[in-house]
């Protein structure tokens, strides 16, 4: 029974080093570029039916200082923030890092038709609706 | 060293607990934000820590100095416990299990846990309502007391919801507060109506007006923890308590 029980525990632990070996491969990158002096914003998308919709968290930023670019595959989000983030000594590069603007580039699902594309900013949550490009069909039931 | 799964070590020794009070990453990062506000407008001594062989292998350096992520601090009776890095859905059961029995070892105090509950509508909700679910016959009267609102039906995932479970096994009171809150999106809002709530149940008077006006540094700051967060929040199906409860017709 033991014996059993620490096979088991050693399957556990192999499952879970992938599970995270695979998550930083993904997803391990960091959110924020020195060079650039940009950070990621925070951002999701979804889809329903007929549309893509991404939410973006941008504190920090006036509406005016919104940049959208939307291609049929791709959305970019720019945006300058009012105060500029400064970090004294910024994680692993432990020297100075100053940040002002957000950048997000997403790669869409489905294609979208650009023309179409609506957003709106709301006490610092940017929500954009990307009409999808495929036409859809009501069918009757007989 | 021998072999161990997890352990509180408390650097300060902990004699007289009252009440432990747990913000651990979860939805709109609720807890972390309430229980972070709370330690600092209190200034509550930090006492120990919580290491798991379980646990990323993740050390935070502090001006200088190493700490392991997950801490508790103490302030007048009160425990207030959490974590810089968020849980590994893995980990769950062992902690909600040592956490209760740690708890057990202090006398059974009450525990207090926060957390948020996402809603779709967020951005029109100016100030988020905090439900309330208890343990015990206890625990909900303290609930009624501080005028929090019970939760009557739905599904909890994550840390807080193993440690309800855990506490109605062993009878020991646990009160589950949750903010209606962004998902994905750290909210200061949301902490700000918990922080309300628990300066009732706790006779505390913390301020929410700080916690308010730095609701933008504070959403700026902990985007990286949110995002690894939603990323935990993923794997436990953390979606499904959005979902309606099954009902008979």
């Amino acid at each position: 029974m033991w014996r059993r029980r620490r096979i088991f525990d050693e399957f556990e632990a192999i499952e879970r080093e992938l599970d995270q070996l695979i998550d930083e491969f993904f997803h391990g990158r960091p959110m924020w570029n020195p060079q650039l002096e940009c950070l990621e914003p925070l951002a999701y998308m979804q889809e329903t039916d007929e549309r893509v919709i991404v939410t973006v968290d941008l504190p920090y930023v006036r509406k005016e200082d919104i940049k959208l670019d939307v291609t049929p595959n791709e959305l970019t989000i720019e945006a300058k923030m009012q105060k500029h983030v400064v970090y004294d000594r910024w994680g692993t590069v432990q020297r100075q890092c100053r940040f002002k603007t957000f950048h997000k580039t997403l790669r869409l699902p489905v294609e979208v038709v650009p023309e179409l594309v609506k957003a709106k900013f709301k006490e610092g949550y940017l929500t954009i609706e990307l009409p999808k490009k495929a036409r859809r069909f009501k069918v009757k039931v007989e | 060293m021998e072999p161990f799964e997890l352990r509180f070590v408390e650097v300060k020794p902990l004699t007289a607990v009252k009440r432990v009070v747990i913000g651990l990453p979860d939805v709109g990062l609720v807890g972390l934000i309430t229980v972070n506000h709370l330690i600092t407008g209190l200034s509550a001594d930090e006492v120990g820590y919580v290491e798991s062989s379980t646990f990323p292998p993740v050390v935070v350096v502090h001006e200088g100095e190493p700490k392991f992520p997950m801490r508790f601090f103490h302030k007048e009776g009160v425990v207030y416990l959490t974590s810089e890095i968020p849980i590994p859905a893995s980990s769950i059961p062992l902690l909600a299990r040592g956490l209760v029995e740690w708890v057990k070892g202090k006398g059974s105090p009450l525990i207090l846990s926060v957390s948020g509950v996402a809603v779709p509508n967020r951005l029109e909700i100016e100030t988020p309502e905090v439900y309330g679910v208890a343990s015990t016959p206890n625990a909900k009267r303290i609930l009624i007391d501080a005028g929090v609102k019970p939760l009557e039906e739905g599904f909890m995932v994550g840390p807080h919801s193993q440690i309800l479970m855990e506490a109605v096994q062993r009878k020991i009171d646990n009160l589950v507060l949750v903010a209606q809150s962004h998902y994905q999106y750290p909210d200061p809002g949301a902490a700000a109506s918990a922080v309300s709530a628990l300066n009732r149940i706790l006779g505390l008077n913390v301020d929410v007006k700080t916690l308010l006006e730095q609701a933008e540094e504070i959403r700026l700051k902990m985007r990286e923890v949110m995002h690894r967060t939603y990323r935990q929040m993923e794997r436990m199906q953390k979606a499904q308590e959005q979902e309606l409860p099954p009902m008979y017709v």
